[in-house]
């Protein structure tokens, strides 16, 4: 996600600003799931990295959280392909 | 006149939005819900007939063309990432490294679990509206059956479900077959690695005596 975000400006300090941003929401969303209601609460916790980590840290693997993590790093890496092919056409 | 149709969709959209805005605050649509998203409709509509051959030059342009393309092959991905995660979920595996097998679940709780034909709904009250140990047992148990439903609330924040399955303490669990509440369920004996540990216990306490 880093790495998408430093292809949308050319500033370093504003790139690793956002980043921290967004892995803090990333971060605090498992604790906004907490107050939501129904659907979005499911949804809202499913997007939690952290919350991914925990069967991890038990010593138990499970597939759902290996194709998160995996999807995840791949639009990261998808969005940053398609930032840099934007540059070129705008050039 | 024209020149003041073209501009029409700028306030069809204010227009749009505030109708969503107001249905997803009353959760009704009434009649002021529906006036504005069909004033709203109708003057988008308007503005882009209006605006029909600006609109055409701009879709000729290289750059349009381009910017299509990003944005049909993002919102292709991303459906692909959310169905790929979704079937995931769905159809997931887990594979316990622990040496005790901790986070399996015992043969006879499986093989209970797999006989399920009908929805095995529990609602756990604890404090916070959670509690990990169990949430992890419910995990299990949902990786085992998809019939099993389980649900946690903070009796502190919905005194009225509390009220509904009567309950009065902390860990209080309503009861799936009969719809009751029960205070304690025997959850540990569930798991494989308990077992093999309460055995472990047993051996060693009748070693000690």
């Amino acid at each position: 996600m880093g790495l998408f975000i430093s292809t949308l400006t050319e500033n370093q300090i504003v790139a690793g600003l956002i980043t921290f941003a967004v892995i803090l929401v990333l971060w605090l969303v498992d604790s906004f799931s907490a107050s939501a209601q129904g659907a979005m609460r499911d949804v809202l916790s499913y997007l939690s990295v952290i919350g991914h980590l925990d069967d991890f840290i038990k010593g138990v693997i499970d597939t759902s959280n290996v194709i998160f993590y995996v999807t995840f790093a791949f639009v990261g890496l998808f969005l940053t392909y398609r930032s840099l092919e934007t540059m070129r056409w705008k050039s | 006149m024209s020149k003041y149709l073209q501009k029409l969709d700028t306030v069809g959209w204010p227009l749009l939005v505030a109708a969503a805005l107001y249905y997803s605050v009353t959760s009704v649509w009434d009649k002021w819900a529906i006036g504005m998203a069909l004033v709203g409709g109708i003057a988008i509509v308007t503005g882009l007939v209006a605006n029909y051959k600006h609109i055409m030059q701009t879709l000729g342009k290289r750059s349009t063309k381009y910017l299509t393309n990003y944005v049909v092959s993002v919102l292709l991905v991303l459906a692909l990432v959310v169905g790929l995660n979704f079937f995931g979920q769905r159809h997931s595996r887990r594979f316990d490294l622990t040496g005790v097998g901790r986070f399996t679940l015992a043969p006879q709780t499986t093989q209970i679990l797999g006989k399920l034909n009908k929805e095995l709904q529990i609602k756990a009250f604890f404090p916070g509206g959670t509690y990990p140990p169990l949430k992890e047992l419910m995990t299990e148990f949902r990786g085992a059956s998809h019939n099993v439903r389980f649900e946690f609330i903070d009796p502190d924040k919905n005194p009225e479900v509390a009220k509904q399955y009567g309950v009065t303490e902390y860990g209080t669990f309503t009861n799936p077959f009969t719809g009751s509440s029960m205070k304690s369920a025997p959850w540990s004996c569930c798991m494989k690695g308990a077992r093999k540990r309460s055995r472990k216990s047993r051996k060693r306490s009748k070693k000690r005596i």
